[in-house]
């Protein structure tokens, strides 16, 4: 019986490996543009794999793992930004009214054409285009409504269009 | 899931993806850290056992004695209650009160009611010199103000007669049996004979004692509260009378 569930163990932490090795760097990618900090996706994108490894069983059974990881992860994330929103709130003097946090990594990435973008415009993108979410999530996820996902989609997708057609030229 | 995109939605795509893949990520440095972290979160999850086993028990502990000790008195009511009354009949005996359940009679109100009171002295007082104080009169009645044939057949037998003492466990019995509106007419059993014994030994009142038994065989039989509570009333009267005369 106990050499059962050791091997059953041993099946599951290979399995666990193998997702990881295969979802993490994707998910930390279309994080770091939702959240615009490197640091933080690669954070809340380990913070969901510790919690997928506590219910591992059930997760490994899922349709869909990386939906299960993108879920968690982009909940952290948005926790951390209504943190960063409090914080920004509780300290007026100290940030210029109207601008957000500074954020960290998308030039040292090399990610000078989507640093073009808004930040709500650049999350919406990535939300949409890598992380595969239907508008309705993206707005919920910004906390925006529908027509204003819509209308940061279109306003993204003009502004890389007009990039890369300047680049081109 | 977005199956609706156009031409110009791929291209996005295709160059959010290419723009993505610049950035960096190390799975193998990041495979270590998760590994780090869930090795110490199984070495916490090890140890919350022991540190928990301690205040679980020494809270359960005294709750499942308390729990135990309530069930045991709730299953032993009946008998704690029953107990309680008897000690309480003997100690009204032996003080000389009438017990209050007192199957014929409704107990009467005590601002009604005033009945003579043997106090005892107090054992702990301690006793006073002989030579300067007197010491207490071992027995104190209080004034009777009301008329004593309520409590003739409850008082003490002090004779120590067969047939008053006979008469009193059938009274007894009679209190058991419906007294406080009881129905246990099982504390009945034998009171027939009892009263059967006393036959010839006062005729004068072997007419009473004969209804008397029919009374009680009725009552034991049929389960019938009427036949008790006159069994009751005759044996009382005879009681009454019988100490009237000792007096």
């Amino acid at each position: 019986m106990r050499a059962s569930a050791a091997a059953a163990n041993t099946r599951s932490d290979g399995a666990f490996e193998a997702l990881f090795r295969r979802e993490f760097a994707p998910l930390v990618r279309a994080l770091t543009l939702v959240a615009g900090d490197r640091e933080a996706a690669a954070d809340a994108v380990q913070d969901a794999f510790v919690q997928a490894h506590r219910h591992r069983e059930r997760v490994l059974t899922l349709d869909s793992p990386v939906g299960w990881l993108r879920h968690v992860a982009l909940n952290r994330i948005r926790n951390q930004q209504r943190g960063q929103e409090r914080q920004r709130r509780a300290l007026p003097r100290l940030v210029e009214a109207g601008s957000v946090l500074p954020e960290r990594g998308l030039e040292a990435d090399g990610l000078g054409l989507l640093a073009t973008l808004s930040p709500q415009q650049r999350a919406a993108a990535a939300l949409y285009y890598l992380l595969d979410q239907p508008t309705h999530l993206v707005a919920e996820h910004l906390g925006v409504t529908e027509a204003t996902v819509r209308s940061h989609l279109r306003a993204a997708r003009r502004r890389l269009q007009h990039d890369l057609e300047e680049e081109e030229v | 899931m977005n199956n609706d995109w156009d031409e110009d939605d791929h291209e996005v795509r295709a160059q959010l993806l290419l723009a993505a893949d610049n950035i960096a990520v190390d799975v193998d440095v990041e495979w270590a850290q998760l590994v780090d972290v869930l090795a110490g979160e199984r070495a916490v999850l090890a140890s919350l056992p022991r540190t928990q086993s301690l205040p679980r028990f020494r809270l359960g502990r005294p709750l499942l004695v308390a729990a135990a000790i309530v069930i045991v008195l709730l299953a032993l009511r009946p008998t704690i209650v029953e107990v309680a009354v008897t000690v309480a009949d003997r100690l009204a005996e032996t003080v000389g009160l009438a017990p209050e359940e007192d199957a014929g009679l409704a107990p009467l109100p005590p601002s009604t009611t005033i009945r003579p009171v043997i106090l005892l002295p107090p054992t702990t007082v301690p006793q006073p010199p002989p030579t300067t104080i007197p010491p207490p009169p071992p027995l104190t009645t209080l004034p009777v103000a009301a008329p004593p044939s309520t409590d003739l057949a409850h008082s003490p037998i002090l004779d120590g007669n067969e047939y008053r003492l006979t008469l009193r466990r059938v009274h007894d019995q009679l209190n058991q049996a419906i007294g406080f509106g009881r129905t246990n007419y099982e504390a009945l059993a034998g009171s027939d004979r009892l009263v059967e014994d006393l036959l010839g030994q006062q005729p004068r009142f072997d007419s009473q004692l004969r209804d008397t038994i029919g009374h009680l065989r009725q009552a034991q039989r049929a389960r019938d509260r009427a036949a008790a509570s006159q069994a009751h009333t005759i044996i009382d009267g005879v009681q009454k009378q019988l100490a009237t005369e000792a007096q």
